[in-house]
């Protein structure tokens, strides 16, 4: 359900606001437009964040063990009977009948994003994977000038001066944490 | 009262521990054990705690102590299976407060009360053509709201939910504008439920 909001926030979005985010359009892009453009594109969409943050957080793994996303393939709802189960405790103090209703209404958007799945399952490993790419690069990037940083930081720490010989204050250094 | 229960009878230490196992006085059981350095066991008591504590803060400070025992328990470079646990559990709660801290505050700071806060929330960063005021979604939405505002642990369910219905157009950058999935994700793998739960 997460994957799926994600690929619907890219696909549905109102008129009004940036339209540039849809997946075939941005397939389209790749004849008309150069790739740092396309590629620019693609970062701005939900799935292409989740699946960057994921990567990122796997690759940071000290503390925390791997976890693999669900494809959209495999986050579809249960049967109505399994899921008025299932809501019905999380709901207390709720009438049956509204039970009901927002169990139809679950239901109705895993109908809409049955849709797009379905719509997406062609070509879901391939973009999956593009998408991957993608990530892995800018990872790798934002590494390299993290060491860049390192490195920097710990002439600071040797010399007292910074590389163009100013005085190292250290209140304006940004300091990053991750867990 | 409870500062001398636990420092004035030395002599007394088993009986204390003893009396102090029912679930009632698990909020002085872990204090008592971290005393007597038995650091799993404190660990142990101070996850129930988080488990039962309803207030975010209360369960992050729980979990942080808990953490800091089994690190003194097993003072190994890998952590164990238990830490790493505690450390989902601690990232889901970061989830929470990050989304509470970053996005509702800034937009509800000069909220009058709660109410307006969650009115304010709920117009700003949910209803619109996805998610409209007669959907029965919009009151788990509102539920969820009024448990953030008041800074209490909102259930997993309903805080993906906050998380993944938000609408497009309030972040600085793609980044953090979807970074709401991301804690999604790591709130699923903190919830305690089967594969076929979760919706």
């Amino acid at each position: 359900m997460i994957w799926l909001r994600a690929y619907l926030q890219d696909e549905y979005l109102p008129r009004s606001e940036e339209a540039n985010i849809s997946w075939p359009k941005i397939e389209g892009y790749v004849l008309a437009m150069p790739e740092d453009e396309v590629e620019a594109a693609w970062r701005a969409t939900a799935a292409y964040q989740i699946i960057r943050n994921a990567m990122n957080f796997q690759v940071m793994g000290s503390t925390i063990s791997p976890f693999r996303p669900l494809q959209p393939s495999e986050a579809l709802l249960p049967d109505r009977a399994t899921l008025v189960a299932v809501t019905t405790p999380r709901l207390a103090g709720w009438a049956d009948a509204d039970i009901d209703r927002y169990v139809l209404e679950l239901l109705a958007e895993s109908e809409a994003l049955k849709k797009w799945a379905g719509k997406l399952e062609g070509d879901e490993s391939r973009l999956l994977g593009s998408l991957q790419s993608l990530a892995k690069k800018d990872l790798d990037t934002s590494r390299g000038l993290d060491r860049v940083k390192e490195v920097k930081l710990l002439t600071h720490d040797m010399n007292g001066m910074d590389h163009d010989g100013d005085e190292v204050d250290g209140g304006d250094e940004d300091v990053s944490m991750t867990y | 009262m409870y500062g001398e229960l636990l420092q004035e009878f030395p002599r007394e230490k088993a009986s204390l521990s003893k009396f102090l196992q029912p679930q009632k006085y698990e909020k002085l059981r872990w204090i008592h054990e971290l005393s007597l350095s038995r650091y799993q066991d404190s660990a142990h008591t101070l996850q129930e705690v988080a488990s039962h504590d309803r207030r975010l803060r209360h369960k992050k400070l729980a979990l942080s102590i808990a953490k800091l025992s089994l690190l003194v328990a097993s003072p190994t470079t890998i952590m164990s299976p238990e830490a790493e646990s505690v450390d989902i559990n601690l990232a889901a709660i970061n989830a929470q407060s990050q989304f509470a801290e970053e996005i509702i505050k800034p937009m509800t700071e000069n909220c009058i009360d709660n109410q307006a806060r969650v009115d304010i929330a709920l117009n700003s960063l949910y209803l619109g053509r996805a998610l409209k005021k007669t959907h029965l979604r919009t009151r788990v939405v509102k539920r969820a709201l009024e448990h953030l505002v008041e800074d209490k642990v909102v259930d997993p369910e309903s805080l993906i939910d906050l998380f993944t219905l938000k609408k497009r157009g309030q972040g600085y950058s793609a980044e953090s504008e979807f970074e709401t999935y991301f804690w999604a994700l790591q709130v699923l793998r903190s919830a305690d439920v089967s594969p076929s739960l979760r919706f």
